[in-house]
C-alpha cells in the first residue's frame, strides 16, 4: 500500500486502544491502519469522539489513564529511504521506557488544540523551550537559547529576543500557537503531530498557521499528521487522508481520491453534508440521518449501518467489515467492496444480489 | 393584523432598525473596582432587518457579534443608540429604552437560540418543562394544553413527542439544539436571534439543523438574525450579510454580491482565508493577513483595520471611514472602497480547473 510514495516513515496497523472505565469499556480506537510518508501530510478527519486524538497520543504513548494499546503495531522507520527494514514497533515499547522517551520531541512531537494548556503558566516560554532542547541535545544553556530565538523567528514571531522571556498568557492566541510550533520543531522531528492546531483560532489566523506549517514542512522536510474535523482544512493541507468513524478507520487514501472518488458511504455522506462558500442561498445539504451512537451502544456489524444510505440488511448488521485495500494505496472498510471474509465483491456479484 | 389590507408603507417591511448602537463594557481594576477604560464591544452599528429575511452577522472572535445580538433582545442594556422594532400590532417601539413591563410583553415576539446545546438546557428539567416553560410564564397554566403545544412543537422540529418526559442528557447534540429551537418557537416569535446555532455541532448534524431552520422560516414566516463565524454556513442561509470588525460594521450587502464582489479588504481577506473542501481548489496565491484582530479596549487610530490592511494609506491611519453605500444595498466603510479591485469567490480557481 506504499506504492509511489516510497517507504512510509510510520506504518500503523490494526491499532486498538481501550479505556476501561467504571461504566464500561471504551473502544476509543477500534482498528485503525494507515501510513505516513516522509515529508508528507496525513490528514485525520472524523467527527467528535471518533478517536482522532487518541490515535495521535497512542503513537507517542502518552495516553491518559486508563488508556492502553491492546492490539496492533506502530512501526517507525528512522531512515526509510536508505534502511527501510530498520523499524521499531513503538506499540511494543513501555510508555516510560528509555527508547520511547528518546522518540518523543526528538523524532515525533505533538502540538495541541489549546496552546494555553501546553505551556506551563509559571515559566517563560524561553525557559520551557531551552529545557526541551537541552534534554535532547548536548547544547549549553547559551546555545539552546540562541537556537530558541532562531526558532521563534523561524515561526514568524517578531522581536523574538523580547518574546522569549514572556509567559504564555502574555501572548495572543496566534502567537502562542506559533511559539508552540517553535517548541515542537526544536529538535527537528521527522513527524509533527498537530491535533486541531487551528480549531481555536480565527480564520485569518488559521490561514497564517497553515501557511507556516507548509513552509516549515518544505524547509525541514518533516512529515505532518494533521488531526482536524474540518474537511476544508484537510483539503487544503493533506496528501493522504484517513477518515475515522467510531474508533475505526473507514477509508484511507490519497487526498484527491478522498474528495473526488470517495468509496465509503460515510465519506460520501460527510462530503455532501457540508456547505462551502460556493453553496447557494437556500441550497439544501443532504444531512446524514440520525446521529453518532453512544460509545457503549455500538451497532453490530458495520457501526455506520443505522445511518448508511447503502445499508444491506443481514450483511451490514452482522459481521464487522474489514479494512482492506481496494486499488493501489486506497483502503476501505465496507461490504460494498469486500465480504466478511475479505474477498472482493465483484460488480457481477453485486448485480446478482 | 385584522384591518391592514391596505398596502404597507415601505418602512413597515422593516422588522428591526438598529441605529447607532453602542455597547461599552467598563474595564475595572483593583480592589475598589475603579473604571480604567472601556471595551468598545459594539461601536456605532447601524443596520435594518426586513420581515421574513435572514441577516447573517459574521466576523472573527471578539468583534461584537454576540454583544450586538444580545443588545437587540435587550439582554444587555445599551450604551447608546436605538433599536426600533415593528410589533405585531403595528407599533414601532424602541427596544433600547423600553421599561421592564413593556419589554416583557414584547418578549414573546423575539426569541434567542444559543450556541451551546449542552449548557443552555437545564439538566434537571424534562423536555416538557424546558419547552413548556415560556408557555407557562406567558399564561398557559393548564398542563394539558401545554402538553399539546409542546407535542406540536416537538413534531415541528423533528423530535418524537413520546420523549417529552426525558431529560436533556438523553439526547445528542443535534437533538438538544432542536429542543432549544422548539423552546424558542413556543410563543410564535416573529424575530429569532440565533447566536452560532450550529457551531458546536458535528458536521453531519449541522446540515440537519440548518435545513430545519430554513424549513421553519418558510413555514412560520420567521425573520432571522443569524450570527456565525463560518462563512460557508452563512452563504447557505443568509439573504444579506453584515461583516463586523472590532465592534464596527465594515461591509453590508446581499449575500451573493458580498461573496462575489467584496468591497472591503477585510471581507476579501476573510473569503480568501476560508478553506474550501476540495483539494483541487487549493489557492496558490491567497492573501494571508498579517497580524491579529485589534483589541476593542484599545483600538487603532483611523480605520481599525489599517494595521493589517495591505492597501492602507495615510488617510486610513488618521480618519475613521464612515459606512457608505457604494451600490444599491451595498455599503462599505473603507476610504478606498471605490478604487480597489478586490477578488471575491467567483474569480478564484474554480473547483474544476487544475494545472
Ligand atoms: N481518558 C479517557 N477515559 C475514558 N474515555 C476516554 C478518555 N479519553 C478519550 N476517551 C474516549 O475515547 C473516544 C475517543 O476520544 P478522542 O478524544 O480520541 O476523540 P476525537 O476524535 O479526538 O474527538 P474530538 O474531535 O472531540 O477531539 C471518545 O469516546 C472519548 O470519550
Ligand atoms: N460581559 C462582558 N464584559 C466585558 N467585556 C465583554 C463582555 N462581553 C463581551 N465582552 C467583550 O466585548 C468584545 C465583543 O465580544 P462578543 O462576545 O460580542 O464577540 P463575538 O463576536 O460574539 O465573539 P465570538 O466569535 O468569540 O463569540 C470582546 O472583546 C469581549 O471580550
Ligand atoms: S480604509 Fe484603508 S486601511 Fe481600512 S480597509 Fe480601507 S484601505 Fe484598508
Ligand atoms: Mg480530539
Ligand atoms: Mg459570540
Amino acid at each position: 500500500m506504499a506504492a509511489g510514495r516510497g517507504t512510509p516513515l510510520i506504518s500503523v496497523t490494526d491499532l486498538e486502544v481501550h479505556f476501561p472505565t467504571d461504566e464500561g469499556l471504551v473502544r476509543a480506537v477500534d482498528g485503525v491502519s494507515f501510513d505516513i510518508f516522509p515529508g508528507r501530510t496525513l490528514g485525520v478527519v472524523g467527527e467528535s469522539g471518533c478517536g482522532k486524538s487518541t490515535v495521535g497520543r497512542a503513537i507517542l504513548q502518552i495516553l491518559d489513564r486508563p488508556g492502553r494499546i491492546v492490539n496492533g503495531s506502530i512501526e517507525l522507520r528512522l531512515d526509510p529511504e536508505t534502511d527501510p527494514d530498520d523499524a521499531v514497533d513503538l506499540a511494543s515499547l513501555g510508555p516510560n521506557s528509555g527508547p520511547m522517551r528518546a522518540v518523543r520531541w526528538a523524532d515525533i512531537s505533538l502540538i495541541f488544540q489549546e496552546p494555553m494548556t501546553s505551556f506551563s503558566p509559571v515559566h517563560t516560554i524561553g525557559n520551557q523551550m531551552i529545557e526541551a532542547i537541552r534534554s535532547h541535545r548536548g547544547y549549553s544553556k547559551r546555545e539552546a537559547r540562541e537556537w530558541a530565538v532562531e526558532l521563534l523567528s523561524m515561526v514568524g514571531i517578531s522581536n523574538p529576543r523580547q518574546r522569549i522571556d514572556e509567559f504564555s498568557h502574555q501572548l495572543s492566541g496566534g502567537i502562542r500557537q506559533r511559539a508552540m510550533i517553535a517548541m515542537a520543531i526544536s529538535c527537528e522531528p521527522k513527524l509533527l503531530i498537530a491535533d486541531e492546531p487551528t480549531t481555536a483560532l480565527d480564520v485569518t489566523t488559521q490561514a497564517q498557521i497553515l501557511d507556516l506549517l507548509r513552509e516549515l514542512q518544505e524547509s525541514q522536510g518533516m512529515a505532518i499528521m494533521l488531526i482536524t474535523h474540518d474537511l476544508g482544512v484537510i483539503a487544503e493541507m493533506a496528501d493522504e487522508v484517513l477518515v475515522m468513524y467510531l474508533g475505526r478507520g473507514v477509508e484511507f487514501g490519497p487526498s484527491d481520491d478522498m474528495f473526488h472518488n470517495p468509496k465509503h458511504p460515510y465519506t460520501t455522506s460527510l462530503l455532501t453534508s457540508i456547505p462551502s462558500i460556493y453553496t447557494k442561498r437556500g441550497e439544501r445539504m443532504q444531512p446524514i440521518a440520525g446521529s453518532i451512537p453512544h460509545p457503549f451502544n455500538r451497532p453490530p456489524g458495520c457501526t455506520f449501518n443505522p445511518r448508511c444510505p447503502s445499508f444491506m440488511p443481514g450483511v451490514c448488521d452482522h459481521d464487522p467489515p474489514l479494512f482492506l485495500p481496494l486499488e493501489g494505496p486506497h483502503l476501505v472498510r465496507c461490504f460494498l467492496y469486500h465480504d466478511a471474509q475479505g474477498n472482493p465483491v465483484t460488480a457481477e456479484a453485486e448485480n446478482d444480489g | 393584523m385584522d384591518d391592514s389590507n391596505a398596502t404597507q408603507p415601505e418602512s413597515n417591511d422593516k422588522l428591526l432598525q438598529v441605529k447607532g448602537l453602542k455597547k461599552f463594557f467598563p474595564i475595572q481594576k483593583g480592589f475598589l473596582k475603579r473604571t480604567v477604560g472601556h471595551v468598545r464591544a459594539v461601536d456605532d452599528v447601524t443596520f435594518d432587518l426586513h420581515e421574513g429575511e435572514t441577516l447573517g452577522l459574521v466576523g472573527e472572535s471578539g468583534c461584537g457579534k454576540t454583544t450586538t445580538a444580545r443588545c437587540v433582545l435587550r439582554a444587555y442594556d445599551v450604551t447608546e443608540g436605538e433599536i426600533l422594532f415593528h410589533t405585531g400590532d403595528d407599533r414601532t417601539v424602541d427596544i433600547a429604552s423600553l421599561s421592564g413591563g413593556e419589554l416583557r410583553s414584547l418578549r414573546r415576539e423575539m426569541q434567542m437560540i444559543f450556541q451551546d446545546p449542552f449548557s443552555s438546557l437545564n439538566p434537571r428539567m424534562t423536555l416538557f418543562d424546558i419547552v413548556g416553560e415560556p408557555l407557562f410564564v406567558h399564561g398557559m397554566k393548564s398542563s394539558g394544553s401545554r402538553a399539546d403545544r409542546v407535542a406540536e412543537l416537538m413534531r415541528l422540529v423533528g423530535l418524537r413527542p413520546e420523549y417529552m418526559r426525558r431529560f436533556p442528557h438523553a439526547f445528542s447534540g443535534g437533538e438538544r439544539q432542536r429542543i432549544g429551537i422548539a423552546r424558542a418557537l413556543a410563543l410564535n416569535p416573529r424575530l429569532v436571534v440565533a447566536d452560532e446555532p450550529v457551531s458546536a455541532l458535528d458536521v453531519s448534524v449541522q446540515a440537519q439543523v440548518i435545513n430545519l431552520l430554513m424549513d421553519l422560516q418558510e413555514e412560520l414566516s420567521l425573520t432571522y438574525l443569524f450570527v456565525a463565524h463560518d462563512l460557508s454556513v452563512v452563504k447557505q442561509i443568509a439573504d444579506r450579510v453584515v461583516v463586523m470588525y472590532v465592534g464596527k460594521i465594515v461591509e453590508v450587502a446581499e449575500t451573493e454580491e458580498l461573496y462575489a464582489n467584496p468591497k472591503h479588504p477585510y471581507t476579501a481577506a476573510l473569503l480568501s482565508a476560508a478553506p474550501i473542501p476540495d483539494p483541487r481548489a487549493r489557492q496558490s496565491s491567497r492573501t494571508v493577513l498579517s497580524g491579529e484582530v485589534a483589541n476593542p479596549a484599545n483600538p487603532p487610530s483611523g480605520c481599525y483595520f489599517h494595521p493589517r490592511c495591505p492597501f492602507a494609506t495615510d488617510v486610513c491611519r488618521e480618519v475613521t471611514p464612515a459606512l457608505e453605500e457604494v451600490a444599491p444595498g451595498h455599503s462599505v466603510s473603507c476610504h478606498r472602497a471605490k478604487e480597489l479591485e478586490l477578488v471575491g469567490i467567483g474569480e478564484m480557481a474554480s473547483p474544476q480547473t487544475t494545472d
